[in-house]
């Protein structure tokens, strides 16, 4: 199931090992539980995915990348948008750059380290080794043949010189939980730079882009908060949403889920992006994702009852129907929720 | 034991009970009894009672577990409880499913996988028999076998399995994790809540001499 096209509605099925390999942290907890009670990974195909797919498919390369942004209600399926992007790129062949979930940078940290590169900076040891280390299990083949073309120091001892395959500086980043954000930031310039020569085709998906330019709930040792651009971590991954590469296209979720200090009924760019953040992501494609059409409703109920996911006598009935219909609004996420203990 | 009401209620006695099923209205008038008929006469003259919140007309809405939600909530917080309650079910639904996925063929269709049905055997299958009361007799309390009513046997089975489940766990696991583990056990006859209703059992069957004294 490589390239879906006319097939809007169907679902199509991931072999589980291309799962390991190309999500390793990408996927919705639900969505993994479901994998596993399944034994069989299962996305629908909706249509602001086939608009993607097109724009992906047509994109001149040589131009900037151009910014695509998926916003959509709470619980309508962005992320799982964005997962299928990302398997149909990985699929083609396409160095990917996942960040599931931005908003797990901006809060819950533990340990903030002072940055050894920059004085006022922070870093994020922990997230950045997790990062890394599904950066590597997902990308293994471009972190062999792509090469560094500057020398970089890591302390005292470590360097890496010139031409060594980029997967050395992943290891250091690993080894070095010190200076884990550091690789990132490093290996994130390496591949900007190198993608202008067209030997591979770039794709950065976020989600939660909100995230970089909204507040954080972390605070420094002496009580004062952190502002986002203060973290390596937000502070490159804003370099890789800018549009002066090229070769190369980039696709983000808003989440509100996620997102600090804002209501839960902002859904619109505008609203959960913040001024700062519309003005750095300013001319974007917008791709909204509405609930399910009636189409896509009776494919997803198909679906549960194929499966012997609705065990409920009542719930093969036309009333059954109709009341999950109603219960949900043909909201992904309610059905989802209310398919459960059914 | 039990001589005074204690609950009562205000409504005049020609009130009539609200009736949710759609069913029942679905039905044109040929197709209804005798009583059934009386009844929809009736309802056309006299006035309804108002229908309690946690009464539903949807289809998916069981009694028995609406009960039991009652009964697991705590401080008046049903939200929480029914949530717990949804994910048990789910947690029960999964189990199931992976034990079909992994069986052999002959096996598939011995498993169970709907959670309320495997609800509904559980608690059937923790209910007691025979009960034990206090009965006083010459100044002395005795343990008297006696038999229980459908409602108080209903209500022993889910106080049993509620109360087996809060205490005997490992600090760390939730409450869905250990409902649906005790849940399968029962409907299986084995776990814990089946030995209590054994040892009530087998109480009532030590203290059998007493018996007659039910009588005066």
């Amino acid at each position: 199931a490589k390239h879906t096209e006319q097939h809007e509605g169907r679902h199509y099925g991931i072999p589980l090992e291309e799962v390991k390999a190309v999500f390793p942290h990408g996927l919705p907890s639900r969505f993994q539980q479901q994998i596993q009670t399944f034994n069989e990974a299962r996305v629908m195909v909706r249509k602001p995915a086939l608009e993607l797919f097109s724009y992906l498919r047509s994109s001149n390369f040589a131009h900037p990348a151009v910014r695509y942004v998926i916003y959509g209600e709470r619980g309508t399926g962005k992320t799982m948008i964005l997962c299928h992007v990302v398997h149909f790129c990985s699929r083609q062949g396409w160095l990917v750059l996942h960040v599931p979930d931005a908003h797990l940078w901006v809060k819950n940290c533990k340990e903030l380290l002072q940055s050894s590169y920059k004085k006022d900076r922070l870093d994020q040891p922990l997230q950045a080794s997790v990062w890394l280390k599904n950066f590597k299990i997902s990308n293994e083949r471009f972190l062999r043949e792509l090469k560094t073309q500057k020398k970089y120091v890591w302390g005292t001892r470590e360097s890496t010189e010139e031409g060594r395959p980029l997967g050395e500086v992943v290891d250091q980043g690993l080894a070095r939980v010190r200076s884990a954000s550091d690789a990132v930031g490093v290996l994130l310039k390496e591949i900007k730079q190198q993608s202008h020569r067209g030997s591979f085709q770039l794709l950065v998906a976020v989600d939660g882009v909100n995230a970089l330019w909204g507040r954080t709930t972390l605070r420094k040792e002496d009580k004062s908060p952190v502002s986002p651009e203060e973290l390596t971590l937000v502070h490159n991954l804003r370099k890789m949403v800018m549009n002066n590469w090229s070769g190369g296209a980039i696709v983000t979720t808003l989440s509100q889920t996620g997102s600090l200090f804002k209501p839960s009924s902002a859904y619109l760019p505008q609203e959960l992006l913040g001024k700062e953040g519309f003005d750095a992501l300013d001319p974007f494609v917008p791709i909204p994702v509405p609930n399910y059409s009636p189409m896509e409703f009776e494919s997803c109920y198909g679906y549960y009852l194929e499966r012997r996911w609705l065990q409920h006598e009542k719930a093969r009935t036309e009333d059954g129907k109709a009341e999950l219909r109603f219960l949900s609004g043909s909201n992904p996420r309610q059905l989802d929720r209310l398919a459960g203990p059914l | 034991p039990r001589l005074m009401q204690v609950r009562w209620s205000r409504y005049n006695p020609s009130y009539m009970e609200p009736e949710v099923n759609k069913e029942f209205y679905r039905k044109p008038l040929e197709e209804l009894t005798e009583e059934e008929r009386e009844k929809v006469e009736l309802k056309a003259v006299r006035p309804i009672k108002a229908a309690p919140p946690n009464l539903s007309s949807s289809v998916f809405s069981d009694p028995m577990v609406s009960k039991f939600t009652n009964m697991m909530m705590r401080d008046g917080n049903k939200v929480l409880a029914r949530s717990l309650m949804t994910q048990t079910l789910e947690t029960i639904k999964r189990k199931q499913l992976e034990k079909y996925h992994k069986a052999p063929e002959n096996e598939k269709e011995t498993i169970e996988c709907n959670p309320y049905v495997i609800f509904h055997q559980a608690l059937k299958n923790c209910q007691p028999i025979i009960g034990l009361t206090n009965i006083t007799k010459g100044g002395k309390t005795y343990q008297v076998p006696v038999p229980l009513k459908d409602n108080r046997k209903r209500f022993l089975a889910m106080k049993w399995m509620i109360t087996e489940c809060r205490e005997n766990k490992h600090r760390r696991t939730m409450m869905p994790e250990k409902l649906s583990q005790e849940l399968l056990l029962a409907f299986n006859n084995e776990g814990p809540v089946i030995k209590r209703k054994h040892s009530l059992h087998k109480m009532a069957e030590a203290n059998r001499a007493y018996a007659h004294f039910r009588w005066g």
